[in-house]
């Protein structure tokens, strides 16, 4: 369809389902699933910001940067028409882009002034810039003509619902086949056809006349000049066809109406709450619906629009909600609805929106400088201290089955097979049994590659209240700082969730793709500035300690990564529900006993503060006097003791998955 | 030398001052106002032989071979090798390293510890050139063993050819014997169990040995033997020493810990290192005091930014900006476009941006003289100025007038020629095949084979020299007759092993590799598969007529395969080098491809051959000197699979880390052209761009934006088109070679869909047919 500046009726059966007699690969019998479709649209588009949505018809909307097919008939549609579809569209983003809505504006303004409906108007130069766009689409990919020629085969991409025709459903419209036989006339020339005949004298006589002028305008570089063209040679003779429509509609209408509007007055009314529901409908549930029409900015930003709202709605949406956890019986759960935008990019609307907004009490938070700060402990942490291996070192094992995957392999393990070793020739004549080396390495049978965890982090008012400085809160900054600092190093697919009653997820997994498993050396390593995850904490509503709604998060984000998945909760301990926090780790362990030993969920939890009681009982309970096996509980005193602490129980955790 | 009464002398260096701190004097020198005194050699002539009957043949006295002491001395560090000048902080660390050598307590053992380019070897060396010891240099590497430098079991044969096994000393032990120090590079490659073999001699000032030809024996360490190791700790590859190994160098004593020098130290340094450059020196080019504080200053800023700063530690040490230096002013360029394309590209694209900027807030565009330059420009390849989107044949570039190096000794190597077999060709010409005959170099007599030279006449008895028509004749009588057989190492380079064209976007990569290997350094050229590496390393050998000898890394290559390697040959081992080593040895361009698959480990042996002095040490006690004309040209692919990060210490010792990317749009479209002029300008375009489109999808350089709407469903469809289309720029040079153009697109087609799955040809097809051909 052409450029599209407001919202269309979804079509009518126009376009027959029939697929192309036209000789077609064999890949392109079938038709195509949206998700093909999109492919080929962005490998068309390349790097065009014009995203490529599932609406309810093939519509471009440029200010919104958007191109919309109709998902639901694309099953319908033999692949070439789809295909044929979609490269009409991309000639519009190509040809028209957003350079041509003032163009349109001005067009329109111009033809209202004369009499002439804004729809009405804009339909005539839409019809005839597609022809332009068509044609310049061609020159550019020749070898895209079988697909236009399927295309405009039976059927017609502009929709023609400029009249409420309503009362009129089997009566044509003479502006609509001037229309049509313009577009066929056109399509004809192109599959090499005498065009169809019209059998409205009034509108072949029309198409005579205009055509020259038509031709000429879609012989055109740019759009303006087509607009010329049309303003001056081709607009007064479809006015006139436009006012013989108006006039068909008028009669028609009257004929239909005058005789119920006694009986039944409130048939009117009745049918406009119906159009809004549907409306409604739509609106929430189709993007590119034609019935949508709001203006186009509440499209493009709307997850800066989900952004827009308070943090507070945002969680209270959330938590009224929360996922469930995962079921013992082991069956997936469901996804939760998600918009099509990832996590990284409505956090990033986020962070701007809230940037500004806090004391300066942590809001100057320099990650960097922590980072620099923390160096000695992540440094310990990674690398170990005397005598303790480091998580680099324990992680590179399990993932490939060496201490140090950087060193060439000594070959120590001698064999009566394979190649002669180097070093010790002598061997073959004084000891031939130990001359030839065997194989260099064992492989593991423990070996685990991917590892994904989720960190939890207590922003509750027990840790931090607004406006004032907190050695708690410092401690739980620190050990967020070593927990990112490590999983960007070890490169481990992480969350990080902070919760008070409610949660507000501050890094996704979406944000921590890495391309390998292998540990970049120290100095290939950059660290990333992430004092915004400070501040975001910081800014959050601090009140009571809801972990049970975050864990439940946790928990579905869990279901997608692959590898073994841990949970790490960093909290003061003072759970303000621990029967939920209890109830709730039992069903992990339930779920726990149906799932392969590699895949089980495991809840580490590090207490900051003194508060030790109150942390065990809630992170360490007993079920008939045994400790529940998938959370444990480690109190962490100082900061300076947290690499340490976090080591055992990672390398337990691993060591023991 | 002697005196008339044969007391031993110090042999008389050139004085020669280091700076206002360091001087050197007949037999002592001067460090900061201190006096060390300087190594004195003697020959045996002060040893009279007592006048006796000889001994029977059956007997085999050790003193009768003593090696001569002055011997010793060719192994003092020359002038080339050590600083030229001294700063204060440099004066401390070599006067620290005087302390320790010449303290009798201590036994010299000294460890200097710091990052990569700070300095270390070259002041080790220098201080055994101030002091006039002989220095052996050891560079490890991860699968070192103790055969390689300390002891091995060798086979040997005794005068009835009855084999036995006999332990021999290796250069460590040798340098214990005969009191030289030991310069141990990388010691932190080596496991600690290894390592601690060292301990001993530390410890006790003795060694034992067994199993040697003359069965368990003692030796006393020599006094003049000193140990100098250097270490990058926390290297890729590296190990931990261990405390123990730590505290026998002596916190405080040897355990010498180093960095980089104060801006206004280094940017002084650096001043005069340039100066001391080969080239530089031999046409008296110097670089202004002013542009090297600036640089050292930003070196300084960027090593401490809390960001970036590790990641700058190892890319822009000392040795780097020397380097940086030498080839803005080799090249002419901007030196900020040089720190950006030859010196950081192989770091993290965050941390080079930001370096890159504050390099540009720092030097603005400044450039050094261009006088200098253009009397550089003999020296130099002419490039031809290549607008961006041209594309010329590689023969507009010129080769360079002069030359800084004697040709490779391989094209001298001496042979007699005997002719085997005359082939008569169809025109009434013939052929005469001749087999060149190489000295074996054990008897002086025995002489092999070794490759085919072949001589051809036309039908009037003219000789044939055109390289075209000879190579035909080789390639008759390879595929006709038979004839083909292994020669020798290093090779003229054919002109169809070049790149296609020359570009803007490759002349520049070109330029910065040349000027590279003027600087006599080693360069890494880094860029994705089929992209020119090789090409542009093999161009550039044909313009400057160097022969070539091209190797290949894996992850198996090994220490063994660089250096040397013990064969069991007529019953006897024997250490024989290898290939890599040889070619440098006789002056090749080694082109080491895929060099960052082979473990990073391995690759600090060759640390040693791209210092100053450039040599190694074999473990039968030869030491290899690198060639002055051999250069290295490293490729390899930053990211991939198998593909290891690179030891920093290797990195940094690059002259120039080049990076090849695939090429702009518009020089790939001239390539296509140049290759295949009748193919549709349009289409190229059109198929080039949808390519370099997938290559940069599967590499992750799109913007997310536009993908961010996408489903998962239709990402990984995407990921899975973007890889079957992600072709390199040789795939297409090949595509477009093959048909001549005008099926291009149809031919990438094929290519493209070729065994492609159903769900990829469903989404590629249409794109690529719509490309197509219609419009040709």
């Amino acid at each position: 369809m052409s450029i599209d500046r407001r919202s269309d009726q979804p079509p009518g059966s126009t376009l027959s389902p029939e697929s192309s007699s036209l000789d077609a690969p064999y890949s392109l019998l079938a038709p195509y699933e949206p998700s093909e479709l999109e492919t080929v649209a962005r490998l068309l588009l390349q790097d065009r910001p014009v995203r490529v949505v599932a609406g309810a018809w093939w519509s471009y909307y440029p200010e919104r940067g958007e191109v919309s097919y109709p998902a639901t008939l694309l099953t319908e549609w033999p692949a070439r028409r789809s295909l044929g579809a979609l490269c009409h569209e991309i000639a519009e983003v190509l040809f028209s882009g957003s350079a041509a809505v003032p163009i349109f504006e001005q067009f329109i303004g111009w033809a209202i002034a004369r009499g002439c409906e804004l729809r009405t108007a804009e339909l005539l130069l839409n019809a005839i810039n597609d022809l332009r766009v068509n044609r310049l689409y061609l020159e550019q990919f020749p070898g895209s003509r079988p697909y236009f020629l399927e295309l405009y085969r039976e059927a017609t991409l502009i929709q023609k619902n400029d009249f409420d025709q309503r009362q009129i459903e089997r009566q044509v419209l003479p502006h609509h086949v001037f229309i049509d036989a313009v577009t066929d006339r056109w399509s004809a020339a192109l599959a090499h056809d005498a065009p169809r005949t019209v059998s409205d004298d009034r509108v072949r006589r029309a198409v005579s006349r205009c055509w020259p002028s038509i031709a000429r305008a879609v012989a055109c570089q740019e759009l303006a000049a087509l607009a010329e063209i049309v303003q001056s040679e081709v607009f007064p003779a479809y006015l006139e066809l436009v006012s013989a429509s108006r006039e068909a509609v008028r009669r028609a209408t009257a004929a239909e109406t005058e005789p119920e509007e006694s009986t039944r007055p409130e048939t009117p009314s009745e049918s406009e709450g119906e159009d809004d529901l549907i409306a409604d409908d739509l609106t929430s549930l189709v993007r590119g619906s034609p019935i949508d029409d709001e203006p186009p900015v509440s499209w493009v930003i709307l997850p800066d629009a989900d952004a827009s709202q308070s943090e507070a709605d945002d969680q209270e949406e959330k938590s009224s909600a929360p996922p469930p956890v995962v079921p013992v019986d082991g069956t997936p759960l469901p996804k939760p609805e998600k918009s099509r935008w990832t996590g990284g990019i409505i956090q990033k609307f986020r962070r701007l929106g809230h940037r500004g907004r806090s004391t300066p009490a942590y809001e100057d938070f320099n990650y960097v400088e922590a980072v620099r700060r923390l160096g000695p402990q992540i440094d310990a942490l990674l690398n170990g201290t005397d005598g303790r291996e480091g998580l680099i070192a324990i992680l590179n094992r399990r993932r490939f089955g060496t201490f140090d995957p950087w060193r060439r392999p000594r070959r120590w393990r001698k064999g009566d097979s394979g190649e002669v070793d180097p070093d010790h020739a002598e061997n073959l004549v004084i000891s031939p049994a130990t001359a030839f080396l065997k194989g260099r390495r064992q492989p593991r049978d423990d070996s685990q590659k991917d590892f994904a965890h989720v960190i939890l982090l207590d922003v509750s008012g027990s840790v931090v209240q607004r406006g004032y400085r907190s050695r708690k809160f410092d401690q739980l900054i620190d050990t967020m700082v070593v927990f990112c600092e490590i999983h960007e190093r070890l490169k481990i697919p992480y969350e990080l969730i902070a919760f008070s009653d409610r949660f507000n997820v501050l890094r996704s997994f979406d944000e921590c793709r890495f391309e390998n498993l292998q540990i970049d050396p120290t100095s290939a390593y950059v660290p990333k500035d992430l004092s915004y995850l400070v501040q975001e904490m910081y800014q959050a509503e601090h009140a009571e300690t809801q972990e049970t709604p975050c864990l439940d998060r946790a928990i579905v984000d869990l279901g997608e990564p692959r590898g073994m998945k841990t949970i790490f909760m960093v909290t003061d301990g003072i759970s303000s529900d621990r029967l939920a926090l209890t109830e709730r780790l039992l069903e992990i362990e339930r779920h726990n006993q149906v799932v392969p030993r590699n895949e089980r969920l495991m809840l580490l939890a590090f207490g900051v503060g003194l508060a030790e009681d109150e942390f065990k009982a809630s992170y360490q309970p007993e079920i008939d006097g045994q400790p529940i096996p998938c959370s444990t509980g480690q109190l962490v005193r100082t900061v300076e003791s947290l690499p340490m602490i976090v080591c055992d129980s990672v390398d337990r955790r691993i060591r023991t998955a | 030398m002697m005196s008339p009464e044969g007391v031993p002398v110090a042999t008389t260096a050139a004085p020669r001052q280091f700076g206002p701190l360091v001087a050197v004097e007949d037999d002592n020198f001067l460090v900061d106002g201190q006096h060390y005194p300087r190594r004195r050699y003697s020959t045996h002539a002060a040893l009279m032989p007592v006048r006796r009957s000889p001994d029977p043949p059956s007997w085999d006295g050790q003193l009768l071979h003593l090696p001569d002491p002055a011997e010793l001395q060719r192994g003092v560090p020359d002038a080339a090798e050590v600083f030229s000048y001294l700063t204060p902080s440099m004066v401390r660390v070599l006067r620290r390293i005087a302390d320790v050598d010449t303290a009798v307590s201590h036994r010299g053992f000294i460890l200097l510890v710091g990052p990569t380019g700070c300095g270390k070897t070259t002041m080790a060396k220098t201080y055994c050139h101030l002091a006039n010891q002989p220095c052996t240099e050891l560079s490890f590497s991860g699968d070192t063993a103790l055969s390689d430098f300390y002891t091995s079991v060798e086979l040997i044969q005794d005068g009835r050819l009855e084999q036995s096994t006999l332990t021999v000393p290796g250069p460590a032990v040798e340098a214990m014997l005969r009191g030289q120090k030991l310069l141990l590079n990388e010691i932190n490659m080596l496991p600690p169990d290894l390592l601690n073999v060292f301990s001993q001699a530390m410890d006790t000032g003795r060694l034992v040995l067994s199993g040697t030809e003359r069965g368990n024996v003692e030796i006393e360490v020599h006094g003049e033997f000193g140990l100098i190791g250097t270490a990058n700790p926390n290297y890729v590859g590296t190990l931990d020493m261990g405390r123990a190994i730590e505290r026998r160098f002596g916190r405080g004593l040897g355990f010498i810990e180093m960095d980089f020098l104060p801006p206004d130290e280094e940017s002084v340094a650096i001043e005069y290192e340039f100066a001391a450059e080969r080239l530089f020196a031999q046409l008296g080019i110097r670089v202004e005091t002013g542009i090297c504080r600036r640089m050292a200053d930003l070196a300084a800023d960027l090593r401490k930014d809390p960001q970036i700063g590790n990641v700058m530690q190892s890319r822009l040490s000392t040795r780097t900006l020397v380097h940086w230096l030498g080839l803005a002013q080799i090249t002419g360029r901007p030196l900020v476009d040089v720190l950006n394309r030859a010196l950081l590209s192989t770091v993290p694209p965050d941390a080079r941006e930001r370096a890159v900027a504050q390099a540009r807030d720092a030097l603005g565009d400044a450039r050094l003289a261009e006088g200098a330059s253009a009397k550089l420009g003999p020296f130099r390849v002419a490039w031809p100025a290549v607008r961006s989107g041209d594309a010329v044949p590689v023969d507009t570039a010129k080769p360079p007038r002069r030359f800084l190096d004697a040709a490779s000794a391989s094209s001298h190597r001496s042979a007699i020629h005997r002719v085997r077999f005359v082939r008569a060709l169809p025109d009434g010409g013939k052929i005469l095949v001749a087999e060149p005959l190489y000295a074996d170099g054990v008897d002086g007599v025995s002489r092999f084979g070794l490759g085919v030279r072949i001589r051809a006449y036309d039908a009037t008895g003219r000789q044939i020299v055109d390289p075209d028509r000879l190579e035909d004749m080789t390639r008759l009588l390879r595929d006709q007759d038979g004839l083909n057989v292994p020669g020798p190492l290093g090779r003229q380079v054919r002109p169809r092993e070049l790149l296609p064209c020359l570009t803007s976007h490759v002349v520049e990569a070109l330029e910065l590799v040349e000027a590279a290997l003027l600087l006599g350094r080693p360069v890494f050229v880094a860029g994705p598969t089929g992209a020119g590496k090789s090409s542009l390393a093999r161009t550039l050998a044909f313009l400057r007529r160097r022969p070539v000898v091209e190797i290949g890394f894996t992850g198996e290559t090994a220490k063994t395969d660089l250096s040397a390697v013990r064969r069991l040959i007529g019953g006897a081992t024997r250490w024989q080098t290898q290939a890599f080593l040889e070619a440098l040895a006789a002056g090749d361009l080694v082109i080491a491809n895929e060099y960052n698959l082979a473990y990073p480990d391995v690759h600090s042996l060759l640390n040693g051959l791209f210092d100053k002095g450039a040599r190694l040490a074999l473990p039968d006690g030869r030491v290899y000197r690198l060639h002055p004309a051999a250069r290295v040209v490293a490729t390899g692919y930053l990211d991939g699979p198998g593909v290891k990060p690179l030891n920093e210490g290797v990195e940094n010792r690059f002259g120039a880390i080049v990076g090849l990317s695939y090429p702009p749009i518009a020089d790939e479209v001239a390539v296509l052209r140049f290759v295949a002029p009748s193919a549709h300008l349009g289409t190229i375009d059109r198929c080039v761009r949808l390519v370099d489109y997938c290559r940069r999808l599967v590499a992750g350089k799109t913007d997310p934006a536009t993908l961010a709407g996408l489903s998962r469903a239709s990402q990984e469809a995407l990921r899975q088109a973007a890889r079957r289309a992600a072709l390199s720029t040789a795939e297409l040079v090949a595509i477009a070679r093959a048909g001549g153009g005008p099926d291009f697109a149809e031919r990438l087609r094929l290519g493209i869909l070729d065994g492609a799955p159903e769900n990829v040809r469903r989404t590629l097809e249409p794109v690529l047919l719509q490309y197509g051909l219609a419009g040709e």
